[in-house]
């Protein structure tokens, strides 16, 4: 299995551009769908057993030159952060698949296609080791996104589709800039060298700006962020899942990959201003949560505001330096915010698959138009329950655990930023629990007698995800220590260049 | 022994997941005894773990059941410390649940959700039980969080009515309020001992010298952290101005106003501050204002009981006095003494909300005492048992209230500082309110006559009722002759019970002949005079009475506080919303920088109109501008 990699990458994206070829809407359709999505997951299965924790650097390594010219390689290759991202990524893309089937969809082999390419897109993100590979795969992730929210989406989908494309389009063109001016001296794309790279001060902080933006918008951080609102309501439910899940991840990953360890000057110079915007996301962002009537656009800004705090993990790192002098809290600190990454990605893609459910049942994701749905849909209304309390942080669930870590950290590097922090306890409390006062709670409203529970396949794929998000709340040592080890090197290429 | 405790949260978590996931096959009433049997086997295990613990005296039982997160220098796991105080306090919680679990099989047995009420009081009985073994600070949080979840889902138990779901909503926020500050003081605390484990943190107290530690705003960092922790216990424990939600709590089904809000959760922050007694020894100023947070919520909220006419509110009210009493001794480092009294309250609270479920289920769900009356010789066993939860309650001699009450108070003086005494007479005066209400309780609901409709109907309990109230009648009046062991608890750095306890004989003789029991002879004869022989008395009208009749009455306004604050977080939501977000970030930034470049293209695009005398004009004008340019650089 030496091209592992290659097979996760491109076994997806040619069985998409094989269906797109299958017109027919049947039954065998669903089944490929499904399989394929099944076999990646398992290979990358098989990718997370076969890793070595022992061996502190990038394995699975595949490495071919491609445009010598430009010093340009395909470059491949993984560490357990990017593992993790993977897993993470074909899980929700075979609970998409699962839960599609379910669903009537117009030009279904298209959908399909675009959700099988973006899942090899995603994990060629996760994997490059190239610059230009993965600027490469991260600009060609926004094609099918767009085609998904643009084509599937709802009314107003066309202005939030061009709203997506150009402004992520935006941020990427500073990132290559950068790319291109980091090649320019040391003549090499590959991440490793980057890592080796010495610029100074002042271009360090130019390069952090660029290639921070590029990624801030994708994340997004406030304020690049009100994309994110319009692109969630209008895009699918599927839609909606990957975006939360899986795209704003992408952003979280450059940052640890490729802005914090590559210019770690820059970042540290200029870290205040993130840190002040993640704590405006956290804050304010929650707060304007509390307030929307659109369910969907009130866990689009509650992902904001967690987001806000995988960044928040990202920037005290060199505060908490200064601070303790030593690298083992800077590993807390990205621990927590990794965790948080692939704990958000499980609880709001449940999130969105329940609003969706709502959706298919009453045509209405407006919060003042339900009530009482647990009344006529217990089941259902019991899993919403549960994962907009593992929204709100609560212990026990996955959430919990990144949330802690990084207020902890935060604490050591400065107390106002933990104080700051800790409001989340509050605010996400109160969105989340408001939310299922109003929807679930109550009396049923009469025009909403008619409805039905949870089908089969939605409390199979719920239940899954209760047991993923409580495991990783009961026991997350299991992921903490697996990724230990490329934290820590990572932490000690950026202490090595402060 | 040591090996047993494992399978106490594992009985629990079974008897959730089997009553929770369980179809319609399995009954009712068998889920319920699967239930309480298993809660029952926990019971016993802890008896034995109990009895090993005191049989002698080293045995301290302390380890982890796994590693939660262990990365290089954090490690945190899910495990256990039970000492004497832990053991107690486990014994506590289950035979409580037992009790209330028992009850429940009767009492819910009409209710559609029966299963899921048994399914959460064994979900609440364990994160009770983690909360309780646990022997760091996390898994102390996880646990503490569970509880709240548990409360949360319990309050609202009855969906559909908007004043259950309202409560529940108000207890979690208020709940969450205090757990903000609460992470906060772990945050503190691991960042000056690096460790959340009690042992290791109590161990490096001596290493780490607490007093080089950052201050801030003129406080010791060691009182900072200690504050913050307490705003958990505040939330937890239903301390003024965090009490709120727990009146409100009432609409949850009767046992588990017994179990959660009176007996077991509630108690989890007066344990919590015992538990980590050596970090709140050493915060001074933290101590007094424990002190005089808990003697104003013993005396303050005391009094709104007098007023209230909802049976079970009134013995909401009074749990959050009697709150106050364990939390004032807490701010004099009083841990025993304050156990003490969770231990014998726990007991009695149990006891007198039990009761009122067996007289509302016999009134048809009556719950105002205004429509009571008259009930002594219909509901003997009820009357019986109510009547020694109150004699409990007021600290009659002889009763267990009477021994932990009156240890609270010689605690107070045995002090012997200005703040502390201050606090002393709103204890005693408190003890005075306590037996107003508490008489007024049992002679408005047992005493005079019948007030409300249908005498007739109303008829006593079936067994599985009264047999837990004569259970607990009975742990009532026993409980307090174990106060030798609790003065003894070897757990806790300063000891001082032991110098104003003396021995179980003259601690009695001193206890009857001291100013509790002015109280309490004071407090009857007014009760009596008010409220069972129904006497005018024309002090009472005056307008100096009146006026704080309706201070009292308004609760303090703390309600309305509350209120203000979310409406004024809403507010503040809709307009940040909508004038910040949408308004200046995405319609004046977004969307008008691409509005801006499309009007500048605009204007370049009437430069390239493709017109020939455009063209000409421009070049022309620019040439000129250049020779001009050129011409002046000569020159």
């Amino acid at each position: 299995m030496e091209y592992i990699l290659s097979l996760l990458i491109w076994s997806p994206i040619l069985s998409g551009i094989f269906i797109l070829f299958y017109k027919k809407d049947n039954f065998l359709l669903d089944l490929y769908n499904i399989l394929i999505n099944f076999v990646i997951f398992l290979f990358s299965l098989f990718l997370l057993f076969n890793y070595n924790n022992n061996i502190p650097d990038f394995q699975f390594i595949e490495k071919v030159r491609w445009i010598p010219s430009f010093n340009i390689n395909y470059f491949l290759g993984v560490d357990s952060i990017s593992i993790l991202l993977i897993l993470l990524n074909t899980i929700i893309f075979l609970i998409v698949a699962l839960y599609n089937s379910t669903l009537l969809i117009k030009k279904r082999n298209q959908y399909y296609a675009s959700f099988l390419i973006a899942n090899g897109l995603t994990i060629g993100v996760f994997s490059a080791l190239d610059a230009i590979l993965f600027y490469i795969f991260f600009e060609a992730l926004l094609i099918p996104m767009f085609l998904i929210i643009g084509i599937w989406g709802g009314l107003n989908r066309i202005y939030a589709s061009i709203k997506f494309f150009i402004y992520t389009f935006l941020g990427s063109i500073l990132l290559l800039i950068s790319f291109l001016y980091i090649n320019s001296s040391i003549s090499s794309f590959s991440v490793d060298l980057f890592y080796k790279s010495s610029f100074s001060l002042e271009e360090q902080e130019w390069l952090f700006l660029a290639m921070a933006i590029a990624f801030a918008i994708k994340i997004p951080m406030f304020p690049f962020h009100t994309w994110l609102p319009d692109a969630h309501v209008e895009a699918p439910t599927s839609g909606s899942v990957v975006l939360a899940a899986i795209l704003l991840k992408v952003g979280a990953y450059g940052f640890i990959r490729y802005v914090i360890p590559v210019v770690p000057l820059g970042a540290q110079s200029l870290d205040l201003y993130f840190i002040f915007l993640s704590l405006v996301a956290i804050v304010y962002v929650g707060i304007v949560a509390i307030s929307q009537n659109d369910m969907k656009k009130l866990i689009a800004y509650s992902s904001i505001s967690h987001m806000g705090f995988v960044t928040l993990g990202f920037f005290i790192i060199f505060q908490l330096f200064d601070n303790t002098e030593s690298s083992k809290d800077l590993v807390i600190s990205l621990s927590g915010s990794m965790y948080q990454i692939i704990s958000h990605g499980f609880v709001s893609a449940a999130l969105f698959i329940c609003v969706g459910s709502i959706y298919d049942r009453f045509k209405t994701k407006k919060i003042s138009d339900l009530s009482g749905l647990l009344n006529k849909m217990p089941i259902y209304s019991w899993f919403f329950v549960f994962f907009a309390l593992a929204n709100c942080g609560l212990p026990g669930t996955s959430s919990f655990v990144g949330e802690l870590l990084i207020i902890i950290s935060a604490f050591k590097a400065n107390y106002i930023y933990a104080f700051l922090a800790s409001t989340t306890l509050i605010i996400s409390a109160v969105y989340s629990l408001w939310l299922v006062k109003r929807v679930i709670f109550g009396e049923i409203k009469v025009e909403m007698k008619e409805c039905i529970d949870a089908s089969f396949l939605e409390k199979i794929l719920l239940f899954t995800m209760a047991i993923i998000v409580l495991i990783l709340g009961f026991y997350p040592d299991f992921i903490v220590s697996f990724m230990n080890e490329s934290l820590k090197v990572m932490s000690n290429n950026i202490i090595l260049k402060i | 022994m040591e090996s047993l405790i494992i399978y106490i949260p594992i009985l629990l978590i079974i008897s959730t997941l089997i009553i929770g996931l369980s179809t319609d096959k399995l009954n009712n009433f068998y889920s319920g005894l699967i239930s309480t049997s298993l809660v029952f086997v926990s019971l016993i295990i802890s008896l034995f773990i109990l009895f090993d613990i005191f049989s002698n005296e080293k045995i301290i039982y302390y380890d982890n059941f796994y590693d939660w997160i262990s990365i290089g220098g954090l490690n945190i796991g899910i495990g256990y410390l039970i000492d004497k105080f832990s053991a107690i306090m486990l014994v506590v919680v289950l035979s409580i649940s037992s009790v209330v679990h028992l009850y429940s099989i009767d009492y819910m047995k009409d209710e559609k959700d029966f299963k899921r009420f048994f399914s959460y009081i064994a979900l609440f009985t364990f994160s009770m039980v983690l909360l309780v073994i646990s022997n760091n600070l996390i898994q102390l949080f996880i646990g503490w969080e569970g509880v709240g979840l548990v409360s949360y889902l319990l309050i609202g138990f009855f969906y559909k009515k908007q004043s259950a779901i309202k409560a529940n909503l108000k207890a979690f926020l208020i709940n969450r309020i205090g757990d903000m500050f609460f992470i906060l003081g772990i945050a503190m605390v691991y960042a000056a001992f690096d460790s959340f484990d009690y042992r290791t943190i109590f161990a490096s107290i001596n290493i780490t010298n607490v007093s080089a530690l950052d201050s801030y705003f003129g406080l010791d960092y060691i009182d900072f952290a200690c504050l913050f922790l307490f705003f958990g216990a505040m939330a937890k424990s239903a301390q003024i101005p965090l009490h709120v939600w727990l009146p409100d709590s009432m609409e949850g089904p009767t046992p588990i106003s017994a179990l959660i809000h009176a007996a077991t959760m509630v108690t989890a922050g007066i344990f919590m501050v015992a538990r980590l007694s050596p970090l709140y020894e050493l915060a001074l100023f933290t101590n007094d204002f424990i002190l005089l947070i808990g003697a104003s919520t013993a005396l303050f909220i005391g009094v709104i009981a007098i007023f209230e006419n909802d049976i079970k509110k009134v013995i909401a009210f009074s749990t959050i006095s009697q709150l106050g009493y364990m939390v004032a001794a807490l701010g004099i480092n009083a841990y025993s003494t304050s156990f003490f009294h969770l231990y014998t309250h726990a007991f009695f609270k149990a006891l007198l909300f039990l009761c009122a479920g067996s007289v509302i289920m016999s009134l048809h769900h009556n719950q105002d005492i205004r429509k009571m009356g008259g009930l002594k010789s219909k509901l003997p066993i009820t009357y019986i048992s109510f009547l020694i939860g109150t004699l409990c309650i007021i600290g009659f001699p002889f009763t267990s209230g009477f021994f932990s009450k009156d240890l609270i108070l010689e605690a107070m003086l045995y002090k012997d500082n200005t703040i502390s005494f201050i606090a002393y007479l709103m204890l005693l005066f408190g003890a005075l309110v306590t037996t107003i209400y508490s008489l007024r309780l049992l002679f408005f609901v047992f005493y005079n006559e019948y007030r409300g409709n249908d005498l007739h109907n109303i008829k006593e309990q079936s067994k599985i009722i009264t047999f837990p109230l004569i259970v607990l009648s009975i742990l009532s009046i026993l409980s307090g002759y174990l106060i030798k062991i609790f003065v003894e608890l070897p757990i806790f750095m300063y000891q001082a019970e032991v110098n104003y306890y003396g021995d179980m004989i003259s601690f009695i003789k001193h206890g009857i002949f001291s100013p509790a029991s002015v109280a309490l002879i004071l407090g009857f004869i007014i009760a009596k005079k008010l409220y069972k022989d129904n006497i005018k008395i024309k002090f009472l009208d005056s307008k100096f009475i009146n006026y704080i009749t309706i201070v009292i009455k308004s609760k303090y306004k703390f309600d309305e506080f509350f209120i203000y604050i979310s409406k004024l977080l809403k507010n503040s939501s809709t307009y940040l919303s909508q004038k910040l977000d949408l308004g200046f970030i995405d319609i004046s930034i977004v969307n008008g920088l691409p509005k801006k470049i499309n009007s500048v293209s605009g204007l370049l695009k009437n430069m390239s109109s493709g017109y020939l005398y455009h063209y000409a004009f421009s070049i022309v004008f620019s040439l000129v501008i250049i020779f001009g340019i050129i011409l002046m650089r000569v020159l």
